[in-house]
């Protein structure tokens, strides 16, 4: 297939007439791309959808939470399920980024005479944005997959049927319990990872550009305020609940047929997280430090 | 594809019984069922009584398991009555449907450590009681001493008879049973079908059960309804299934590969 293909079958007009009934342009006034605007109305479609679930899904679950029927033994299980497996994607994840950072900064400062700032940058950097979004990465890649595609192996192997079939709501007796137990724990998660991070800052900074410890402690007090450790864990607490909610919804909406569909809800949900935590990273940020 | 008004009523009302006090338990009304634009079921209706199993039968993906979904509620009608005339029922999965994280013990105790949805508290026994309960079930089914292990540990024959196990703790008085006895070895398929015997004998359990099986149709079964195309094509007695000349009793009895069954 060369470029003049590709070219012809953006352009051409293979879908017509209008497989979903979209609003579409008038085609003669707009020599768009059917197809791109096709993709286009069916991403936004699906997003919309997908929202729509998410909602429905938390207002269940908050309503099982509101009556007070959480099931404590699932909801333990879950915290140290996280608090295990995550912790430690969560800690590689913050550690090396901070020693990166470290390693790319320190040198240059010290070169600038600058050696006072390097714990401050450290701070901005890791505190205000990299400790959340890399601990929501790491709870992504370990939490949320794994919800995903045990839940659509549960219905797979009939276990939510079974668990129906007894009067006991399998979205109360699993969902809640992991979706609760993420929120609450990407927070601790993200400060662990900070923390973490920031002290393998001065190990670098020390070792390649020979920032004294006192300095950089200095430094990165000085930059910290209370306020950014609350901001953090917020971020930390919204991306916990987002990954673990749309792991839920994609994986309730998944049609259980097999090992395919436990792969198909997996990919989905990733996809899904990374844009939903990479978006609200972006207006959470600009609500807290744009204005 | 009939398209009724949306009649679907699955709440468990008490039915009532008629004046000899042997009223069904399970009544179905006109069931229709479609997934997409594929009716799978077109007009069901079935009735069993209390103290009786009925059979039903048909060839893989005719929608017998979604026939059993429906009536118990677990997925919903298009249209439709169902009317169950007791609440406490109980479904055998034609996949084991174990939880895989809780050990046979927890898994056949399940409904008696488990408050449900509505908050509703099992009734408390004491330790020793609930491991002799369990005990005593594990035992019906063949399985006695395995309460430590978990699902993975078992074969897949052994799982479906802990799961029986499971479904018969409360003492049902309505059950569906999805294939119990496939992939067992002759001796656990006897148990398992004395196991149903023993219900519908001792509780007057209103029963229905898929089943390919010739033993556990001819052991179990006093009706047998066979489902094609949507519909209950033939109704009768097990001994009727070999003996009748319908087309389709005729063709599911002797597997034959000519007849109304095939595609
Ligand atoms: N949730 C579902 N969504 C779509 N199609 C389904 C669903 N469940 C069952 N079916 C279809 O309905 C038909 C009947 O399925 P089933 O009741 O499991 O058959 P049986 O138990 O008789 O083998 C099959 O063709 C199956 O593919
Ligand atoms: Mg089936």
């Amino acid at each position: 297939m060369n470029v003049t293909d590709i070219v012809d079958t953006l352009v051409s007009d293979p879908l017509s007439p209008n497989p979903k009934g979209w609003i579409e342009p008038r085609w003669e006034w707009f020599p768009l791309s059917r197809q791109v605007w096709r993709g286009f109305m069916a991403t936004s479609n699906d997003l919309l959808i997908l929202t729509g679930q998410c909602l429905l899904l938390s207002l269940a679950l908050g309503g099982w939470l509101f009556k007070g029927r959480l099931h404590w033994r699932q909801w333990i299980q879950a915290m140290g399920f996280q608090a295990t497996d995550a912790l430690g994607m969560a800690l590689v994840l913050c550690v090396c980024t901070a020693m990166v950072i470290a390693l790319q900064v320190a040198p240059e400062m010290v070169r600038q005479g600058g050696e006072s700032y390097v714990g401050s940058l450290m701070s901005l950097a890791m505190v205000r944005e990299l400790a959340p979004i890399m601990t929501a990465l790491g709870v992504v890649a370990v939490v949320s997959t794994s919800y995903a595609s045990e839940w659509v192996s549960l219905t797979n192997d009939q276990q939510v049927d079974a668990l129906r079939a007894m009067h006991v709501s399998p979205e109360r007796y699993w969902l809640l319990p992991w979706v609760l137990s993420t929120t609450l724990m990407t927070p601790l998660l993200t400060l662990i990872g900070c923390i973490a991070g920031v002290w393998a800052g001065m190990g670098v900074s020390q070792a390649v550009a020979g920032v004294s410890p006192s300095l950089y402690w200095q430094g990165l007090w000085q930059q910290t305020a209370g306020a950014d450790v609350g901001w953090m864990l917020l971020k930390g607490l919204v991306f916990g609940f987002e990954a673990a909610l749309l792991a839920c919804t994609i994986g309730l909406h998944t049609t259980a047929n097999g090992a395919q569909s436990v792969g198909e809800a997996t990919t989905k949900t990733v996809v899904a997280c990374f844009v939903v935590v990479a978006t609200t990273d972006y207006l959470l940020t600009w609500m807290i430090y744009g204005g | 594809m009939g398209v009724k008004p949306m009649t679907t009523d699955t709440q468990q009302q008490p039915w009532a019984s008629d004046a000899t006090g042997v009223g069904p338990l399970i009544q179905a009304n006109h069931l229709v069922k479609a997934f997409g634009n594929k009716t799978i079921l077109d007009d069901v209706s079935l009735t069993v009584a209390e103290g009786e199993i009925m059979a039903i039968i048909g060839v893989s993906g005719c929608g017998k398991s979604t026939l059993l979904r429906v009536i118990s509620g677990l997925e919903t009608a298009d249209s439709g009555e169902i009317m169950l005339g007791d609440p406490n029922v109980s479904f055998v999965f034609q996949y084991s449907a174990l939880f895989d994280s809780l050990t046979v013990f927890e898994n056949v105790a399940f409904s008696l450590l488990e408050p449900t949805d509505s908050g509703t508290l099992p009734e408390v026994l004491s330790k020793p009681e609930l491991h002799a309960l369990v005990a005593d079930k594990l035992k019906l089914v063949g399985l006695e001493g395995t309460e430590d292990k978990y699902p993975s540990q078992l074969s897949g024959g052994m799982k479906k008879r802990v799961s029986f196990a499971r479904a018969i703790m409360g003492n049902p008085k309505i059950i569906f049973y999805d294939e119990p006895t496939a992939g067992l070895d002759p001796v656990a398929s006897t148990q398992v079908e004395n196991c149903m015997l023993t219900l519908r004998d001792t509780l007057g359990a209103a029963s229905i059960v898929v089943t390919h099986q010739n033993s556990t149709i001819h052991r179990t079964a006093d009706r047998v309804s066979l489902l094609h195309a949507g519909k209950i094509q033939w109704e009768g007695t097990p001994a009727q299934l070999l003996t009748d000349n319908d087309p389709y009793a005729v063709q599911f009895s002797h597997a034959a590969l000519e007849g109304p069954l095939s595609v």
